[in-house]
């Protein structure tokens, strides 16, 4: 599970044909070939990328933008070749083989959804990882804490709505869901409870009709969540 | 005329009150900002503080344009990603305890800042009939072009945007008219509806100079690949083959 590019790449439109076909089980992964021009065109500009057995989604976003250097994530959130190249040149990574065979599972999480499609967007397993390190760094550690190879609850609720994106929400959501000690997201943070990252999705909403959300500080808005949120916001203090 | 009624206190500013652009200013993207109908400031306190809030693709950015007392004319852009952001004037509470309150604010809008496959194609109901659509490219200017679809279909505008057989089967070949015409040109526009198809065009094959000024071949050649990669890009037939029932 480790290797280098010299530089990143985008797959051609044959290429990205062909990793389709990969990934949806019709043709053999053997079958693109990385190195081939037929396939890939250089990403100019960019460095080497250093693959290894990324523990993290964060590491693995870190390494992408390393190599990225001053190109902008956000800008290329449309470039659709060069996230699909990344998730085959991470294919072990993101779908490790597990007994003979790699568990692909829902489209978006390996084919990039249209930046703007508000549903599907955040699912990709490198693009979402990517765009959040690059944009709010260790702030959004809650949401890229856990393996590449997985897309945890928490992200897809506390990405699925576009105000979600400013840095003093990520510092909120973090102080109430992420546990510094062990470096992982809080126990119970996972759930579709009371004061879980969904029902802070809906009580977001709600306060954005009164105050201007991207105005508070993190310490603010934690002030103005209901009591159900005491819990994670206790184990906070209590740490 | 219709009115929103909101239970928060917050009141409903109009957009056209307020003019915003972007521009770019010795290489810094920078929100341009005036107020067209002062009086819609009216009774709010003066160290209500005017932002605008940007959004597009999970990027949001908050401009600052003074207070209601002192206004301002630009801020500087830092994330310069932004090509048509959802843009909305909100007046904040700069008040004690209350301090970050809304008390007021527009419905968003969209900003255009350079073509997005949405906006470099206007969508447009009209009596087509007995054609089910007709293309309109205009010769130059601001105006995109317009793919005219048959008024009798309901909401036929948003249909002819999501219907798979439909994009499948016309979306290419409006694609390769428009081309044909851009390609027609001498060089490569630098303003225009033309300028934003061909920054499209760009971020489909990266790299892949318009052939502007070569052979009929070339230019037939190079819409060919656009049109592929415009079909892969959005998954085309496979998605009118899943409306199918899959591949067999």
């Amino acid at each position: 599970m480790s290797g280098e590019f010299s530089n990143l790449y985008r797959f051609t439109a044959e290429g990205l044909q062909l990793f389709n076909r990969v990934m949806t089980g019709q043709v053999a992964e053997s079958a693109l070939n990385l190195s081939s021009p037929k396939y890939v065109i250089p990403f100019e500009g960019t460095s080497k990328l250093i693959i290894s057995d990324f523990a993290t989604a964060k590491e693995m976003a870190q390494a992408i933008c390393a190599s990225l250097g001053s190109e902008s994530p956000q800008a290329l959130a449309g470039d659709i070749e060069l996230w699909s190249w990344l998730t085959f040149a991470l294919i072990d990574c993101l779908f490790p083989v597990v007994e003979g065979h790699r568990k692909i599972k829902e489209l978006h999480r390996w084919y990039p959804a249209a930046p703007n499609d508000w549903q599907k967007a955040q699912r990709h397993l490198v693009r979402m990882p990517t765009l959040l390190y690059y944009a709010f760094g260790d702030d959004a550690e809650h949401l890229i804490c856990g393996k590449p190879s997985v897309g945890p609850e928490i992200r897809e609720q506390l990405t699925a709505q576009q105000d979600m994106f400013s840095a003093n929400f990520m510092q909120a959501s973090r102080i109430l869901y992420f546990d510094e000690k062990k470096s992982a997201v809080k126990y119970g943070a996972s759930s579709k409870g009371a004061g879980t990252p969904r029902r802070l999705g809906k009580v977001r909403q709600q306060l954005d009709v009164t105050w201007d959300m991207t105005d508070l500080s993190p310490e603010r808005i934690l002030e103005l969540l209901p009591q159900e949120f005491d819990r994670f916001k206790l184990e906070e203090s209590l740490s | 005329m219709r009115r929103n009624i909101r239970l928060t206190g917050r009141k409903q500013l109009a957009k056209s009150a307020f003019g915003l652009s972007l521009s770019e200013n010795d290489g810094k993207l920078v929100g341009l900002f005036s107020i067209i109908v002062p009086n819609e400031l009216d009774g709010f306190p003066s160290e209500s503080e005017i932002r605008v809030k940007l959004v597009e693709n999970k990027l949001v950015e908050v401009l600052r344009f003074g207070t209601v007392a002192s206004p301002i004319s630009s801020a500087e852009i830092k994330e310069k990603s932004f090509r048509a952001p959802s843009c909305e004037v909100r007046l904040v509470c700069r008040d004690g305890a209350a301090s970050g309150k809304l008390l007021g604010s527009t419905n968003a809008w969209t900003l255009r800042n350079g073509g997005d496959s949405d906006g470099i194609l206007l969508f447009q109901p009209s009596n087509t009939a007995p054609r089910l659509w007709k293309l309109d490219i205009p010769d130059s200017g601001d105006v995109q072009p317009i793919l005219y679809v048959d008024e009798r279909i309901p909401d036929a505008a948003l249909w002819a945007k999501s219907d798979p057989l439909f994009a499948a089967c016309v979306l290419p070949h409006v694609v390769g008219e428009i081309m044909r015409k851009v390609l027609s040109l001498p060089g490569s526009p630098e303003d225009g509806w033309e300028f934003d198809w061909i920054t499209w065009a760009y971020t489909l094959m990266p790299g892949k100079k318009p052939p502007f000024g070569g052979l009929d071949e070339e230019k037939v050649r190079w819409i060919d690949d656009l049109i592929s990669s415009f079909a892969n890009r959005h998954n085309l037939a496979d998605r009118v083959l899943a409306t199918m029932g899959g591949v067999r």
